[in-house]
C-alpha cells in the first residue's frame, strides 16, 4: 500500500530532518543563550540552558567597556577583567576588510571567469590551476606570508588584509561565477553581436545581468569566508588593525580565562551582518538562473 | 564575384583535436536562396558562425558584397544569424525581442513599432508581441526568433534549423511562409537544415557538408541526379540511393554490368571516360524509385529477388529486397502487388553517370 509507506517515509524523513536541525542549531542556541548568562552560569554545572537571571553586562563590556565598570560594582558574581581593544572599531575594520575584498574577489573572479569560460583562456586545465592555492593549508603560507607583508610594509594594514583576503578567495569567485557563466547560452551574445553590440557590451548588458543572482550569490558566500578569517587577520594584522575575530579572541582575563560570555556577545552581533546581507540579496538567490526561452 | 553576396572560399577552423571545417568553399548570389544540408556534427552551424563572425577561421576568407569581412567583428559585418537554439532574451517582451536589432541601431520609436508590426504580421505573431518568451509555444519561440532575424535588413540572412523540433503540420506551414518570405524580401538567405526535403523544397543550390568538408554544391537537381559521391548519393534522397557493386566488362563492343545475382547491359560510358582507363571493379547507383518490380518473370524484369520486409508509408511502399548477396531498397505505389514477402521480380537501367569508383566512393562523370 503505498500511501502507507510514503507516511512511514514521511515519518522518518521529519524525524532525520528535525534531528538535523537540531545539531546544526544547537551551537546558534547556545552562543545567544550565553550571551545573555552572567559570569557565573558560563561554565556552570549542571549546564543552564536559558539563563535565570538574564544580563546585558556581556554586550556592555563589548561596546561600552567604561559603562560596564560601574554595573559590575552592584552585580553579584562579579568579576576583574581588562578589556583590550576596541569591538567598534573591530566591527568597522572587518567591515572595510571584507567588504572590499568581497569586491575585488568578485570583480576579479568575474572578469577571469569570463575570459575563461567564454575565451578558453590558458587553456583546459587553467581552472585547477587556481584551486591549487586552496589545496594547501593557509598554515603553511601564513610565515612566508608574514615576512614578505613586513618586507612590503602590508603588516598591519587594512590594504594588506585587502590583498591577502583578495587572493586567498579569488579561486571560490572564479570557479563559482565560472559555472554560472557556463549556464548562460553563449547564442544570446551571439544574437546581441551579430545585431551590432561590441563584445564589452554585449558582457555589461546581456551577460552580466543573467549572472546577477550567482554574482550576488558568490559574493554572499565569499563575504562569509572573509568575515569569519581568523589566521591572516591575527598574524598579517592584529595590534592596529583588529578584526572581529582577532577582537573575540581579546576577551580573556588574567584571572578567569575566556570570558565565555563576552566572547559569545560579540559572537552573536557579528553574525548580524551576515544574515542582513542574505535577507538583502535573498530575492536575487531565489530567482537565480532562468533562461526560459533557450530550446534545450 | 561582383554579383556574388557571399562568397566563402577554402575555410578552414579548428576545436581542439577535431577539423570542424576543411578547406570549404561556398557561395551565394543576391537574393538567392541557398541551403546548407548535412549529417549532425558536419560543421554546418559552425560555418554560420564563422560567417557571422562568432567563430575566428584558422585560414580562409569571407566577403559579403564585395567586402573582406574575415577580420572585422560580427557587429560590422551586417548580417543576421538565426541561432538553432532561437536564443530568445528570456526578459524581453516578444516586441522588444524583435525589435532588438532596431534598438541597437538607434531607429526612431515610431519607425521601430512600424517595423516589429510588419513583421509580426508577414508572421502571424501580433498576439505574442506583449508577452515574455516562457510562455510562447514551440512555434510561436520560433517565430519570434525568425522576426527578430529579418527585422534586421541585413546583407546575408543566415537561419540555422530554423524549423527543427517543431510539429510536421508547422514546419510545412512555415516552411513555406519562409519562401515566400524570401520572395518578398528578396534577401539572400543561407539556411541549414538537416532535412534533405527541406532543402530539397527550399533553395535554388545546396551545399552538402560531410564532416567539415563540401562534398557538392549545386542545384537541388544535380544534387539529386548527379550525385558527386557515395556520401551525397546516399544522402540527399529517402530512403537512399542503392549502390550495388559491379564488375565491369566488354562483351564484343557492348557494355556490361555484372552483380551479383543480376547482369546489365549500360548504354554507353559515362561522359569523357574510356573503357580502358575505368577499373573493373566499381559500383553503380540505383534510385529505389528507378527499380522496376513485377511479380512475374518479363524482359524488363529479368533477376529474381526476395522481398523480406514491407514499410507502408500511406503514400508509398519500402520493400527491403535481397537480390543475390545485395540488400536494396525500393519504391513502390502502396497498391503494387509485389507489397508482400516473397519472391518477385526487378530489373533496373542504370544511367552512365551513376557509375562509381568502389575505393573512391566518387562517381565518374
Amino acid at each position: 500500500m503505498p500511501s502507507t509507506r510514503r507516511f512511514g517515509l514521511g515519518w522518518v524523513k521529519t524525524f532525520v530532518v528535525l534531528t538535523a536541525m537540531v545539531i546544526a542549531l544547537f551551537p546558534v542556541f547556545w552562543l545567544v543563550s550565553t550571551a545573555f548568562k552572567p559570569y557565573n552560569e558560563w561554565q556552570a554545572w549542571p549546564p543552564v540552558w536559558v539563563s535565570r537571571q538574564p544580563t546585558l553586562q556581556n554586550y556592555r563590556i563589548v561596546f561600552f567597556p567604561e559603562l560596564a565598570q560601574k554595573f559590575a560594582a552592584n552585580e553579584k558574581g562579579n568579576l576583574s577583567y581588562k578589556v583590550s581593544g576596541s569591538a567598534w572599531k573591530a566591527f568597522a575594520d572587518s567591515a572595510i576588510i571584507s567588504g572590499f575584498a568581497t569586491f575585488f574577489s568578485v570583480v576579479f573572479g568575474t572578469l577571469a571567469a569570463y575570459s575563461i569560460v567564454r575565451f578558453g583562456i590558458g587553456g583546459t586545465t587553467y581552472p585547477f590551476q587556481f584551486l591549487t592555492v586552496r589545496m594547501f593549508p593557509p598554515i603553511a603560507v601564513v610565515v612566508p606570508m608574514v615576512v614578505l607583508f613586513s618586507a612590503l610594509r602590508l603588516s598591519d594594514t587594512l590594504t594588506g588584509l585587502i590583498l591577502a583576503y583578495t587572493a586567498f578567495t579569488l579561486p571560490f569567485s572564479i570557479w563559482m561565477i565560472r559555472s554560472f557563466i557556463e549556464e548562460t547560452p553563449e547564442e544570446l551574445e551571439g544574437v546581441a553581436m551579430v545585431h551590432g553590440m561590441g563584445r564589452l557590451q554585449v558582457f555589461l548588458t546581456i551577460t552580466l545581468p543573467l549572472v546577477r543572482g550567482g554574482i550576488l550569490a558568490t559574493a554572499l558566500f565569499i563575504f562569509i569566508l572573509n568575515w569569519s578569517e581568523f589566521l591572516f587577520a591575527l598574524t598579517l594584522g592584529g595590534s592596529k588593525v583588529v578584526t572581529v575575530t582577532v577582537q573575540v579572541a581579546n576577551y580573556v582575563s588574567a584571572s578567569s580565562g575566556k570570558l565565555y560570555g563576552v566572547q559569545a556577545a560579540m559572537g552573536t552581533i557579528s553574525t548580524i551582518p551576515v544574515l542582513l546581507l542574505g535577507y538583502l540579496i535573498q530575492r536575487h538567490l531565489v530567482r537565480g538562473l532562468t533562461f526560459g526561452a533557450v530550446k534545450r | 564575384m561582383a554579383a556574388a553576396s557571399l562568397l566563402v572560399s577554402a575555410l578552414s577552423k579548428r576545436f581542439e583535436r577535431t577539423a570542424a571545417l576543411s578547406e570549404l568553399s561556398v557561395d551565394a548570389q543576391r537574393g538567392e536562396f541557398v541551403c546548407i544540408v548535412g549529417p549532425t556534427n558536419a560543421g554546418k552551424s559552425t560555418l554560420l558562425k564563422t560567417i557571422a563572425g562568432i567563430h575566428r577561421p584558422d585560414a580562409g576568407a569571407i566577403w559579403i558584397n564585395g567586402r573582406d569581412v574575415t577580420r572585422l567583428p560580427p557587429k560590422d559585418r551586417n548580417v543576421s544569424l538565426l541561432f538553432q537554439n532561437l536564443a530568445l532574451f528570456p526578459t524581453m517582451t516578444g516586441f522588444e525581442n524583435i525589435a532588438f536589432p532596431m534598438r541597437i541601431a538607434r531607429v526612431r520609436q515610431a519607425e521601430v513599432e512600424a517595423g516589429v508590426s510588419e513583421v509580426a504580421r508577414l508572421l502571424r505573431i501580433e498576439h505574442v508581441l506583449h508577452r515574455r518568451p516562457s510562455t510562447f509555444s514551440g512555434g510561436e519561440q520560433q517565430r519570434v526568433a525568425i522576426g527578430r532575424a529579418i527585422v534586421h535588413r541585413a546583407d546575408v540572412l543566415m537561419l540555422d534549423e530554423p524549423l527543427t523540433n517543431l510539429d510536421a503540420n508547422i514546419r510545412i506551414a512555415l516552411r513555406i511562409e519562409l519562401k515566400k518570405l524570401h520572395r518578398e524580401l528578396g534577401q539572400t538567405v543561407v539556411y541549414v537544415t538537416h532535412d534533405q526535403v527541406e532543402a530539397m523544397s527550399l533553395s535554388a543550390r545546396i551545399a552538402v557538408l560531410h564532416e567539415g568538408r563540401l562534398q557538392q554544391f549545386g542545384t537541388p537537381d544535380e544534387v539529386y541526379n548527379r550525385p558527386a559521391n557515395r556520401f551525397v548519393a546516399q544522402f540527399m534522397g529517402s530512403p537512399p540511393m542503392n549502390i550495388l557493386e559491379v564488375e565491369l566488362s566488354t562483351d564484343q563492343g557492348a557494355i556490361q554490368l555484372a552483380g551479383d545475382g543480376f547482369r546489365i547491359p549500360l548504354n554507353r560510358l559515362p561522359r569523357g571516360q574510356g573503357f580502358s582507363r575505368l577499373p573493373r571493379e566499381v559500383a553503380v547507383g540505383v534510385r529505389p524509385e528507378a527499380v522496376r518490380v513485377k511479380t512475374e518473370r518479363s524482359p524488363e524484369t529479368p533477376f529474381a529477388g526476395e522481398v523480406f520486409w514491407v514499410e507502408r508509408l500511406g503514400g508509398k511502399n519500402i520493400l527491403d529486397v535481397r537480390l543475390g548477396r545485395n540488400l536494396i531498397k525500393v519504391v513502390v505505389k502502396p497498391s503494387h502487388a509485389a507489397s508482400r514477402r516473397g519472391l518477385a521480380w526487378f530489373g533496373f537501367s542504370p544511367e552512365p553517370h551513376h557509375l562509381l569508383d568502389r575505393a573512391t566512393g566518387v562517381f565518374f562523370q
